[in-house]
């Protein structure tokens, strides 16, 4: 029988308690962030190199001696898998059981990324979320009204934009105005009449084109809101498929100005998340896309994907600690800036920018040489 | 694997006069005669059996009984019926506003849904799940209870004067009843302090004491899980109170680096949940010998967005009545 014990500690891992830390995730000095980094990237890379095959394989191939002492690599030089690889390979670091959502980029053209996500992952994935709404502000459940224009839940299916927004309706009392594919204009326009009036903050939270058609229905409705402080905008996603539609931001969020009556530039944030990447980056009220401390990134040569000064504009790679299923150390195809700022929101990190997608053949051949190695 | 979850929703009437206001001038004395109703929210699985004893979860103050989803969904996964409920004003579906909550009328709320459980179950043996402010509640109804067969309580609090200082940063307890404000801000919710305080006194809920003396004369067992880093209790107080190494059906489990809101380190809500899981089916169903079942991350996210509908569609029809109400009431002035 089991000796009965009074006292039973029940131990939370080192990452956890960070992830988890809701607005303290921001309050780190700039050596504790760098200390963060370094320990639980080159943690998280070590797992995954002893439990991914098909990643150790890679890691064989890019580092010629697995022998050599992996724990002291540089976080850059750590072994980036192109996204591409995502659409051809399995990488899996638990076992299939374990999975509990396989994820599905949102391509238009070509393959998808699947990426397998297990528990861990996805509540850790919801604790980027968590912490990144601090940089908004501080809000309690009951005080917030969100309005997601795009899918919810169910509607959203495995397409991993639509899921990470949707989950915005565990956080808050949501509203979702996408039916069957179809975007419930005069709904969403309905509700925020009906919220004008109240107190509560309200939260559109939407990708870009349909804050873009909302907009146009008002205009041709004669319509404006005057939400003043009371509403935050919350872009996520990109244009996508209607790219040939796509408005700068600082038009639409003068439209935003015009007929929703924000007030300030800071009521208008966009983050930025991809399939691959199991950390949402959130925009503070100066706009700068703030990196959490267990995620690093590095902007990186096209032509040799060496990491690149900071600062200096280059293809976007991310290594991400916090997922626990698949190898998140990757190379993408957008193009864009790291740079450390004491940003004037008061958070002194990391900041991301991304500049656009690369098109040129040069550089996508670069990625896709990577893949056809890791292939 | 995909379990199949039954949720049912049930009204319970309450009229125990815990439940009144106090009386004061310009106060409106409710009559007690009038039942008021609790929703209670059944949750099972075919795996539940017509002969399997029931828990009972309370939430948190301020928090409605939704936010205990994913607990209620694995032990329902596992065969135990669970039941939970909103208290009467209070946030959540049953009757009243939480301006006008006490402990008192959360202690009545509490009672009157242990009684209806229980006489549904055919007599005694429900397991109790509480937290925070409401494990204070639990505390004391145990104490008196003879329908409650086990207690699991949650960063719960065993001296309210110490930890309502520490989350209002002022000690209205000491305040003479003129000098109240009319309401207090708990994470921004207006309190009505006149009846909230008041009853404090009238009802001997404010000392570490009490709570120490009501322990005494409990005989059920106890797992208590705290918070190492609570903000808002004092750890030391919780292992006094519940002195585990002198009785030896108490145990207290510390959940390493976790604030008051422990659920917020989903990690550890998991390590939570997988812990009470096996406590309650430990009690309910001594004779299980099949392995834990855990429900899936997208079946409790389901589950837990069909939950957070039934309360919100609820919320939104009080604002749209509340919202008729104010029309009307300005029409009449206009004219
Ligand atoms: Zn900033």
């Amino acid at each position: 029988m089991e000796e009965r014990k009074d006292k039973v500690i029940i131990e939370s891992e080192e990452i956890d308690t960070i992830i988890f830390s809701g607005e303290k995730v921001w309050r780190h000095t700039k050596e504790e962030q760098e200390a963060i980094r370094e320990k639980m990237v080159r943690e998280a890379f070590l797992y995954h190199v002893d439990s991914c095959g098909e990643y150790r394989d890679y890691v064989g191939r890019k580092i010629d001696n697995l022998s050599v002492d992996l724990s002291s690599i540089a976080l850059s030089d750590i072994p980036l898998i192109p996204t591409s690889a995502y659409k051809k390979n399995t990488l899996l670091s638990v076992g299939e059981p374990d999975v509990a959502k396989w994820c599905l980029s949102s391509g238009t053209n070509g393959m998808r990324s699947r990426v397998p996500r297990d528990k861990t992952s996805l509540d850790r994935l919801i604790g980027s979320l968590d912490a990144g709404s601090e940089l908004i502000n501080h809000y309690y459940e009951h005080e917030v009204e969100v309005l997601n224009l795009g899918p919810d839940k169910y509607e959203a299916g495995d397409i991993w934009f639509s899921y990470v927004m949707s989950l915005i309706e565990t956080l808050y009392p949501t509203t979702c105005f996408i039916n069957e594919g179809t975007f419930l204009i005069d709904d969403a326009l309905a509700e925020l009449e009906l919220l004008e009036q109240e107190s509560s903050h309200v939260m559109i939270s939407s990708p870009p084109f349909l804050v873009m058609e909302l907009i146009k229905s008002l205009k041709s409705k004669g319509r404006k809101f005057n939400f003043g402080h009371r509403l935050t905008i919350i872009t996520a996603g990109g244009w996508k498929k209607r790219s040939g539609e796509a408005v700068p931001r600082d038009t639409l969020v003068s439209l935003c100005r015009d007929y929703l009556g924000i007030e300030g530039d800071d009521q208008f944030r966009d983050v930025f998340n991809q399939v691959e990447l199991n950390t949402v980056i959130f925009e503070c009220s100066e706009g700068n896309k703030h990196l959490p401390p267990w995620v690093a990134a590095f902007a990186r040569s096209p032509v040799d994907l060496q990491a690149l000064p900071e600062g200096e504009e280059g293809l976007m790679s991310f290594l991400d600690a916090s997922a626990n299923s698949y190898p998140c150390f990757y190379v993408g195809d957008d193009l864009g800036i790291v740079e450390h700022k004491d940003c004037a929101c008061g958070v002194s990190s990391k900041t991301i920018s991304i500049k656009r997608r690369v098109q040129t053949r040069d550089t996508r051949g670069c990625a896709t040489s990577i893949m056809t190695e890791a292939t | 694997m995909e379990i199949d979850l039954q949720l049912e929703e049930f009204d319970v009437q309450c009229s125990i006069e815990g439940c009144s206001y106090i009386a004061n001038e310009g106060q409106v004395e409710r009559n007690n005669s009038i039942p008021r109703t609790i929703k209670v929210w059944k949750l099972s699985s075919d795996k539940v059996l017509d002969t399997g004893k029931p828990v009972v979860i309370s939430s948190g103050f301020g928090r409605s009984m939704d936010q205990m989803g994913s607990l209620a969904a694995n032990l329902a996964a596992n065969g135990v019926p669970v039941y939970r409920y909103d208290s009467l004003d209070h946030a959540g579906m049953s009757d009243g506003n939480m301006v006008d909550f006490t402990l008192s009328t959360g202690l009545a709320s509490l009672e009157a849904v242990i009684d209806w459980v229980a006489q549904r179950h055919g007599g005694s043996d429900v397991g109790l799940v509480s937290t925070s402010l409401t494990a204070r509640i639990a505390y004391r109804l145990v104490s008196t209870s003879t329908s409650i067969a086990f207690l699991v309580t949650a960063v719960g609090v065993v001296h309210i004067r110490k930890t309502l200082l520490s989350v209002m940063g002022e000690d209205y307890s000491s305040y003479r009843e003129e000098e109240l404000p009319a309401t207090v801000d708990f994470e921004r919710q207006p309190i009505g302090t006149i009846g909230f305080y008041t009853d404090f006194f009238k009802n001997n809920w404010l000392n570490k004491e009490e709570t120490i003396e009501e322990l005494r004369t409990i005989n059920v067992p106890i797992s208590a899980f705290i918070a190492n880093g609570d903000e808002w209790i004092d750890r030391s107080e919780i292992e006094e109170v519940i002195d585990p190494s002198a009785h030896s059906n108490r145990t207290v489990f510390i959940m390493e680096d976790c604030e008051h809101n422990f659920g917020k380190n989903l990690r550890s809500a998991e390590y939570f949940l997988i812990s009470v899981t096996d406590i309650v089916c430990g009690y309910t169903l001594p004779d299980r010998d099949e392995e834990r079942i855990q429900v899936g991350f997208e079946q409790i996210l389901n589950q837990s967005i069909k939950e957070r509908r039934i309360q919100r569609s609820y919320t939104k029809k009080s604002r749209a009545k509340e919202r008729a109400h104010r029309n009307s009431i300005e029409e009449i002035c206009e004219s």
